[in-house]
């Protein structure tokens, strides 16, 4: 049989969950959703070169580095780095600076 | 991503290609880089970047290989990304093409200098790149082709490139 409760248990007042928005600007850009930056293939870049660039603008490994620029090589495209719109912005920026064919785009 | 025709390894200098018998430039022991380059090859770089300035200007930061869209499929997205970015690259590049021509004469150029030379010197190799319809893989080119000059051109800042990279990553 099961223990009789000594003390009331406080009860929450029962409310119907409510859907909650996601906030959205006038560009259906969902604020919460983070950002990916795509480098994409093309037949230019030097391999050494994008390997160092990923290197000096994010901190990369070299061994990191070289995965990713194979992944750009053989699989046209590889996600560099992903975060919140201004960072996807500034790090898109930065490859541009280096001549590499950089997007970005909600994940 | 591209590659460089592969030179012989008797033609290849630590590892990069045979640059005059020497690595184009090399990391002194205070951090800077002592620029191993001819005064030929020094003015064929300023005539590049004259050029590429020109082209920057001329197209006002129009897409292409140098001014690559961030929002291909999303034209309201673009244009916002660049009234945001747009006149900055703009100024990024022809910035980094002032260092190049600043610091051509000298002996030796600091980190800094060093890779505004490097995305300056890719830029050219970029927008040639385009203009010729390169591809990934190197191909032969025919001795009696009219773009002879601009290929070898060509292959000339792609083994600047590998210089700069090799000296920049060297401890």
């Amino acid at each position: 049989m099961p223990a009789t409760p000594t003390t009331p248990v406080a009860t929450a007042p029962m409310t119907a969950p409510v859907e909650v928005e996601e906030p959205v600007d006038d560009l259906g850009v969902d604020a919460q959703r983070p950002w990916i930056v795509i480098v994409w293939n093309d037949p230019v870049n030097l391999m050494e070169y994008v390997t160092y660039v990923f290197q000096k603008l994010f901190g990369y490994s070299r061994e990191k580095a070289e995965m990713l620029m194979l992944d750009v090589h053989h699989k046209g495209k590889a996600v560099v780095s992903n975060g919140p719109r201004e960072k996807a912005e500034l790090d898109v920026f930065r490859l541009h600076e280096h001549g590499l064919w950089a997007t970005m785009q909600q994940d | 991503v591209g590659r460089r025709r592969s030179a012989p390894d008797d033609e290849r200098d630590e590892g990069v290609p045979a640059w005059q018998g020497r690595l184009a430039f090399t990391r002194n022991a205070d951090g800077r880089f002592e620029v191993h380059l001819t005064a030929p090859a020094r003015e064929i770089l300023a005539s590049g970047a004259d050029d590429l300035r020109d082209r920057i200007l001329a197209s006002a930061g129009q897409p292409g290989p140098l001014f690559p869209a961030a929002h291909p499929d999303r034209p309201d997205l673009e244009h916002d990304y660049q009234q945001l970015m747009g006149g900055d690259l703009v100024e990024s590049r022809l910035a980094a093409i002032d260092v190049l021509e600043a610091s051509l004469d000298s002996e030796s150029v600091d980190e800094s200098q060093l890779v505004r030379w490097m995305q300056t010197t890719n830029a050219m190799r970029l927008v040639l790149g385009e203009e010729l319809g390169v591809s990934e893989d190197p191909v032969e080119i025919d001795p009696d082709d009219p773009d002879l000059p601009r290929h070898v051109f060509y292959e000339l800042l792609g083994i600047l490139v590998s210089h700069m990279v090799h000296a920049l990553q060297e401890p």
